[in-house]
């Protein structure tokens, strides 16, 4: 089971390249557009990063040693896509200041609470976001957002015990 | 409620908010030459010790040398003298680093000049009041820049195109002076705020800027690929090349935008990258006297990847016209057995290898290896970006830009600044 979209990993018939990355698409889209929406806040560039994410596994299928750990590299790689996006961005605007691009329809669905949590979390710092997300929004263990973030175990715990005392206190003066 | 039980409330409504994740979109053809994972090598078992032994050493010297590169940050004018780097061919002595883009940091320079051989540092410039530097480019005379700026407020995560026009500085340096950098504002009006600029070359004199970029971009939208050159000191637009913009033909810059445009040293030639179908990559070059508008009909291809972007995932033309730098791509996966972190020099005539200038003789689980800055005697400016293994599984990315020439890649103090790897458009030589 992946902890990212609760569903089974994709069935190993599928021989060619473009049908095995098709198949993993299809099991774990949802679940790695929902990580880069939380970093990003909207949805067409979530999934313009998980889309490129798929394109360069899919370029690089036949380079794999370990296929087995494909998810663990389109994981890193929306990750670092999402930090591209964000770079871009932010050299025009700090992020907490840029105006918020999720549709006016999903604004009105969220609720004022969740578009609360949402603005804290997009004034943390990168690191401390991409943990926070990974650990407490996606539930992944700490092994597994170390290897999504390339970091080390303790960088993970460190970078989320204090992105979630940096919220607790942004939610706190916000309520 | 605790803040975790907030965090996954949350992102269970938005989840409850996506529309259907649209289908992954794959081109048609397979992908290029994918190479097969190298088997481990085979060593004799007296070799073992030895090699081991050798090994070691190499990593530690390595290691010293990439450390010496990502500490040597550049202070502030008038502290103690700097430590330079010895490089024995001739080099530019400056380069500009656009300001670091941490959100909300204080006190951050919009663009850094400092000494790339000491990490000295030159002159922190600020972009004019409500204006943020996009991109850099440097003339072959180590003390003329180019810098483009839009407003703060621009940005392409919306639905319809940033409104504004473009603001160009060219940036001087005069070392030793009473005022060591000096930005004047360009009179280029051409362009706007919505089209994105890919690259740009100043051409060896500067006195003609390349600029190519993709215009009216939007959120997940754009325009054509546009190749336009501007008179440096009257602005004014001398020629236009177009070309479409199709799902898998597109100019290309790996692995981020900016470089990838440069112009021979007699200002004749322009060369750029292009991708073509199948992760063909191609080096295009063109005449600027000679134009019909079409950026394709106009030019030709001087060389190819033949769709292996492993192998040449980054590629310069040197100032000769002749000869090209590639850089390869390793697979974070497959490690760096797989695909050797290497520079090498392609034949621009030919298309074939002419030889291997550098391999990194370390162990690594994945690198890019990109070249910045094309030298003459087969030598450039580039960047490592390595990954590797750690003890508890996880991975340590680190990167070093250094000059490579046949046989050796000397870091040098470029820049230091930055905590993470720049991105190509945001530093230039």
């Amino acid at each position: 089971m992946d902890p990212l979209t609760d569903t089974p990993a994709p069935p190993v018939q599928v021989r060619s390249p473009s049908g095995q990355v098709t198949a993993l698409y299809q099991a774990h889209a949802t679940g790695l557009v929902r990580l880069a929406m939380l970093m990003l806040g909207d949805q067409q560039s979530a999934e313009d990063v998980v889309q490129d994410a798929f394109l360069g596994l899919y370029r690089r299928w036949g380079s794999l040693a370990d296929q087995g750990k494909a998810l663990t590299y389109v994981r890193s790689s929306v990750l670092n896509g999402c930090r591209t996006v964000l770079r871009k961005r932010s050299r025009r605007l700090p992020s907490y200041l840029e105006p918020d691009a999720e549709s006016a329809e999903a604004l009105a669905i969220l609720g004022e609470e969740h578009r609360e949590v949402l603005a804290a979390l997009r004034r943390l710092p990168a690191r401390q976001r991409e943990a926070v997300v990974l650990r407490h929004c996606l539930g992944l263990s700490e092994d597994e957002t170390a290897q999504a973030m390339k970091i080390s175990r303790g960088t993970v715990k460190s970078a989320s015990s204090r992105g979630l005392a940096a919220l607790a206190r942004m939610l706190k003066e916000q309520s | 409620m605790t803040v975790e039980d907030r965090l996954r409330a949350t992102a269970n409504a938005l989840s409850g908010t996506m529309r259907e994740v649209r289908p992954l979109a794959l081109p048609p053809q397979r992908p290029g030459r994918a190479a097969a994972p190298r088997q481990p090598r085979r060593w004799p078992g007296w070799l073992v010790p030895i090699a081991a032994a050798a090994a070691v050493i190499a990593v530690a010297a390595t290691l010293v040398a990439v450390r010496g590169a990502q500490t040597g940050a550049p202070s502030s004018p008038g502290t103690a003298a700097h430590s330079a780097v010895v490089v024995s061919s001739a080099i530019p002595d400056y380069y500009v680093e656009l300001g670091p883009s941490k959100p909300g940091a204080a006190g951050h320079p919009d663009a850094r000049v400092a000494d790339d051989r000491t990490g000295q540092l030159l002159a922190d410039v600020k972009a004019p009041a409500g204006l943020v530097f996009d991109g850099v480019a440097g003339a072959t005379d180590d003390r003329t820049f180019v810098l483009n700026a839009v407003s703060a407020s621009t940005t392409f995560a919306s639905d319809s195109p940033p409104p504004g026009r473009q603001t160009w500085f060219a940036l001087r340096l005069a070392p030793g002076t009473a005022h060591p950098a000096t930005l004047t504002r360009l009179p280029i009006t051409a362009l706007l705020d919505s089209d994105q600029i890919k690259a740009l070359a100043l051409s060896p004199d500067a006195s003609t800027l390349a600029v190519l970029y993709r215009t009216n971009v939007s959120l997940g939208t754009g325009g054509p690929f546009r190749l336009q050159t501007f008179s440096v000191s009257t602005g004014r637009a001398l020629r236009t090349w177009t070309a479409p913009a199709s799902g898998t033909s597109t100019v290309t810059t790996p692995p981020d935008e900016g470089g990838g445009l440069s112009w021979t040293p007699d200002g004749d030639t322009l060369a750029f990258m292009w991708s073509g179908p199948a992760w063909h990559s191609y080096l295009r070059t063109l005449t600027v006297a000679r134009t019909s508008g079409s950026l394709l009909a106009d030019s030709r291809a001087v060389f190819s990847n033949q769709g292996n972007q492993d192998d040449c995932f980054t590629v310069l033309l040197a100032p000769s016209g002749r000869t090209l730098f590639c850089g390869t791509a390793g697979n974070a996966l497959a490690g760096c057995h797989a695909q050797e972190p290497q520079f090498k020099l392609y034949s621009a005539v030919t298309g074939r290898l002419a030889r291997i200038l550098y391999t990194y003789p370390g162990n690594c689980q994945g690198a890019v290896a990109i070249p910045l800055w094309a030298g003459p005697d087969n030598t450039a400016i580039a960047m490592l970006q390595m990954t590797y293994d750690t003890k508890n599984g996880a991975a340590r990315n680190t990167w070093t830009i250094g000059v490579v020439s046949p046989g050796t890649f000397t870091p040098l103090r470029v820049p230091a600044s930055l905590d993470d790897a720049p991105g190509l458009g945001d530093l230039a030589f």
